[in-house]
C-alpha cells in the first residue's frame, strides 16, 4: 500500500530550536490517523508544514507522489481543493453566517451556480448534525460544539479526500466531544475520507483511530495502537499508562 | 475526466458513470446530464458501480437529475450509488421550502426588517449611552468621596498615553493651522491696509474656537478609538466578565480613569496649542507682514481680554468627557467579531468627533446669549 501523504526527512527550526529532525511520516489511503506528542513537540507545526502554512527548512512532502513544497502557487490551490482543515478553535469568519461561512470554499473554488451551492451547503449541515436555522447564524452566536460541527462543514465543502483536524474534541464537554468523535467516525465510513488529526483526547485515540503517530525526539513512531501501547520509549510508556489513559485501556481489553 | 455511457434498450436506457465524477466537474456532469434525451423512455437505471470516484455534490447532481425525470413519469433507479449519500439527501429534502437561495422578495423583507431594527437600535444605543454615563458618575462620585478608591497610577498612565504622547502631533497642528490663518488673514487685511488687525483676528479665532476644537478633534480621533479598541479587545478576551467575577468594576477600573486622565489632558493639550500658535503667529506676521514681536504683544495685551482665552479652554473638559464616554461606551458594546471590534472603533471616532462638533455649536449659541 503507497501513502497518500508522505512525508521525508523533514526539518523544521525556529531560529535555534529544532523542532523536527530528518521526520519520515505515511498517511495511508482511508485511514484515520491520530497524531499525538507532548505539548511543544511540535505537532502543531508539523500539521501546518503539510497544509502549506509553514515551509519547512528542508524535506519533502509528497501528496499522491507529487513534492509539494516547491509547487507553483496555482498548482498548489488545485490540491489544496482536495483537502479540509478543521482549526482548533473552528476559525469561523466572524463576520459571515454559518451559511456563507460554509459556501466560501465553493464561492471561490468552484463553479457551482448560487442554488447549487445553497443545496450543497443545507446537505453539508445536515451531515454535520445542525438544523437548519443555524445557518443564518452568526459565529459569536453558536456555542464550542456548534463551532466545530460548522467548521466541519466548512472543511468539507469542496467533498476533501484528507481531512486535517486539530484538536477535534479540544474545548467540548465529554458527551459533545463523543458525539463528535462518532460524527467524524460516520463520515469517514460514508465518505472515505481520509483524516489525520492531531488529538490529545484518548477516548478519540481510542475509538477512532486506526493507527497512532508520536512525535517523539523530534522524529516520528507510528504504528497500531498496540504497537505503540508495546513501544518502549519512555514518553510514549508515560504517556500510555498515565491514569487518565489506563482506564480507557482497561476499557478497551474488558470489552 | 468523466463520462456517460449511453445503453439504451428499447423503452429502458442504463446509465453508467465513469471517471472522476467530484464537485470540481460541475459544469461537465450537467452538461453530460442535460444531453441524455428522455423524452420516449420509461425507464432509466444509472449504474455508478464502474466510476473511480464519486464524490457529494456529484451525487446530489444526479438525484436531482433523477428527480427531473420522475417527474416526467420515468421510472428512474439508481444503483451502486451511496446509500449514506442519498440518506443526507432525503433527509434534508425532509425540510421542503429551505432549498433555495433567497428570492427577491425575500431579500426586500430582510432589507426592511433591517432598516426597522437599527431605529430601534439607535433608541437602545441613546439610552444605553446615558446609563453609562450616569453609572461612570456614580462611581466618579464614589472616588472622589473615597480618594483612596481613585485609580491613580492608572490616571496618570492614561494621562501620558492620551496627553503626553500627543504633544507633538498637537504643536505641530497648533503651528500649521496659525500659519494658514496668518497668511490668508493676513493677506486680506493687508490689501485694506489694516494688517495690524491680523492680530485680534489670530488671537480671538484661536483662543475662542480653534485651538480647543482642532485639539479635541485630533484627541477623539485618537484616544476614542483608542479607547473602543483597547476596551473592546478586552471584552472579546471575557477580561470584563473577569473583573466583574473577581467583584471589580470595569467602570473604576477601566472607565474612570481614562475619562479623568482626559480631563486632565485635554485642557493641558489646549493651552499648549493656544501659545504654539500665537507663537507661530507672531512669528509670521513678524516675518512677512511687517508686524513686529513686539507690535503683537502690544496688540495681544490691548485688545485680547482673558475672558477670550477662558471661553475656549472652559470647552475642553467637556469635550474630553464626550470623547471618553463615547470611547469607552464602544468598547463595551464590542460582541464576539472582528467586525465588531471594527464597526465601534470606527463608531467611537465618528460619534465623538459629531458630539465635539455638536457640543461646540452649543457653547456658541450659549456665549452669545450670556454675552460671553
Amino acid at each position: 500500500m503507497s501513502a497518500l501523504i508522505a512525508i521525508r526527512n523533514l526539518v523544521n527550526q525556529f531560529g535555534r530550536q529544532c523542532v523536527h529532525d530528518q521526520l519520515n511520516m505515511d498517511i495511508y489511503q482511508n485511514e484515520i490517523l491520530g497524531l499525538v506528542g507532548g505539548s511543544g513537540s511540535g505537532k502543531s507545526v508539523l500539521l501546518r508544514s503539510i497544509v502549506g502554512l509553514q515551509k519547512p527548512k528542508q524535506g519533502k512532502i509528497y501528496f499522491n507522489d507529487e513534492e509539494l513544497t516547491e509547487l507553483d502557487s496555482e498548482r498548489a490551490t488545485e490540491i489544496k481543493r482536495h483537502w479540509g482543515m478543521l482549526f482548533q478553535r473552528g476559525a469561523l469568519f466572524s463576520s459571515l453566517t454559518v451559511a456563507e461561512n460554509i459556501m466560501l470554499p465553493m464561492k471561490e473554488f468552484s463553479n457551482l451556480t448560487k442554488e447549487e451551492r445553497y443545496e450543497i451547503m443545507w446537505i453539508k449541515l445536515h451531515m454535520v448534525g445542525l438544523e437548519n436555522p443555524v445557518a443564518s447564524k452568526y459565529p459569536a452566536e453558536l456555542s464550542g460544539g456548534m463551532v466545530k460541527r460548522v467548521a466541519l462543514a466548512r472543511a468539507m465543502a469542496l467533498d476533501p479526500e484528507v481531512l486535517f483536524l486539530d484538536e477535534p474534541t479540544s474545548g467540548l464537554d465529554p458527551i459533545s466531544a463523543s458525539e463528535f468523535d462518532e460524527l467524524i467516525a460516520s463520515l469517514h465510513k460514508s465518505l472515505g475520507l481520509t483524516v489525520l488529526m492531531v488529538t490529545h483526547d484518548m477516548d478519540s485515540l481510542f475509538t477512532l483511530c486506526d493507527r497512532v503517530a508520536v512525535v517523539v525526539d523530534k522524529k516520528i513512531i507510528a504504528g497500531t495502537l498496540e504497537e505503540i501501547l508495546d513501544d518502549k520509549h519512555p514518553w510514549i510508556q508515560e504517556y500510555f499508562h498515565s491514569p487518565r489513559a489506563l482506564s480507557r485501556h482497561k476499557l478497551m481489553i474488558n470489552r | 475526466m468523466i463520462d456517460l455511457k449511453l445503453q439504451q434498450d428499447g423503452k429502458q436506457l442504463t446509465l453508467i458513470l465513469l471517471g472522476e465524477w467530484v464537485q470540481a466537474a460541475s459544469l461537465d456532469i450537467h452538461r453530460l446530464l442535460n444531453s441524455v434525451e428522455a423524452g420516449e423512455l420509461e425507464c432509466i437505471h444509472i449504474d455508478a458501480s464502474q466510476v473511480s470516484h464519486l464524490d457529494i455534490s456529484a451525487s446530489w447532481f444526479v438525484f436531482k437529475q433523477a428527480d427531473v425525470w420522475r417527474e416526467n413519469q420515468i421510472e428512474v433507479s439508481c444503483e451502486n450509488f451511496h446509500k449514506d449519500y442519498f440518506s443526507y439527501f432525503e433527509d434534508m429534502r425532509a425540510q421542503q421550502g429551505l432549498l433555495h437561495a433567497p428570492s427577491f422578495l425575500e431579500q426586500c423583507t430582510v432589507t426592511i426588517k433591517k432598516v426597522g431594527f437599527n431605529v430601534s437600535e439607535l433608541y437602545r444605543e441613546i439610552v444605553s449611552v446615558i446609563t453609562f454615563f450616569g453609572h461612570t458618575l456614580a462611581v466618579l462620585g464614589e472616588g472622589l468621596t473615597h480618594p483612596q478608591r481613585l485609580r491613580v497610577p492608572s490616571i496618570f498612565h492614561h494621562v501620558f498615553i492620551t496627553g503626553i504622547s500627543a504633544l507633538p502631533i498637537i504643536a505641530m497642528l497648533a503651528v500649521l493651522i496659525s500659519i494658514v490663518f496668518t497668511y490668508q488673514g493676513g493677506t486680506e487685511l493687508r490689501n485694506l491696509g489694516a494688517s495690524i488687525y491680523t492680530v485680534d483676528l489670530v488671537a480671538a479665532s484661536i483662543l475662542r474656537e480653534l485651538g480647543v476644537l482642532l485639539t479635541a478633534l485630533m484627541v477623539a480621533g485618537r484616544s476614542s478609538s483608542a479607547f473602543a479598541a483597547e476596551i473592546g479587545i478586552m471584552k472579546t478576551n471575557q477580561e470584563i466578565d473577569a473583573l466583574e467575577v473577581a467583584g471589580l468594576n470595569p467602570y473604576a477600573i477601566l472607565v474612570v480613569p481614562r475619562m479623568v486622565a482626559l480631563v486632565i489632558a485635554l485642557p493641558l493639550l489646549t493651552l499648549l496649542a493656544d501659545i504654539l500658535s500665537l507663537i507661530g503667529a507672531a512669528l509670521i506676521s513678524d516675518w512677512s507682514l511687517g508686524i513686529s514681536l513686539s507690535q503683537f504683544a502690544s496688540r495681544l495685551q490691548q485688545n485680547i481680554e482673558l475672558h477670550t482665552f477662558l471661553a475656549g479652554i472652559i470647552k475642553a473638559p467637556f469635550f474630553a468627557v464626550v470623547i471618553a464616554v463615547l470611547g469607552t461606551w464602544n468598547g463595551m458594546q464590542v460582541t464576539g467579531s472582528a467586525e465588531s471590534l471594527g464597526h465601534h472603533t470606527t463608531a467611537a471616532v465618528v460619534q465623538s468627533i459629531f458630539m465635539v462638533l455638536f457640543l461646540d455649536a452649543v457653547f456658541s449659541i450659549l456665549y452669545y446669549n450670556i454675552g460671553f
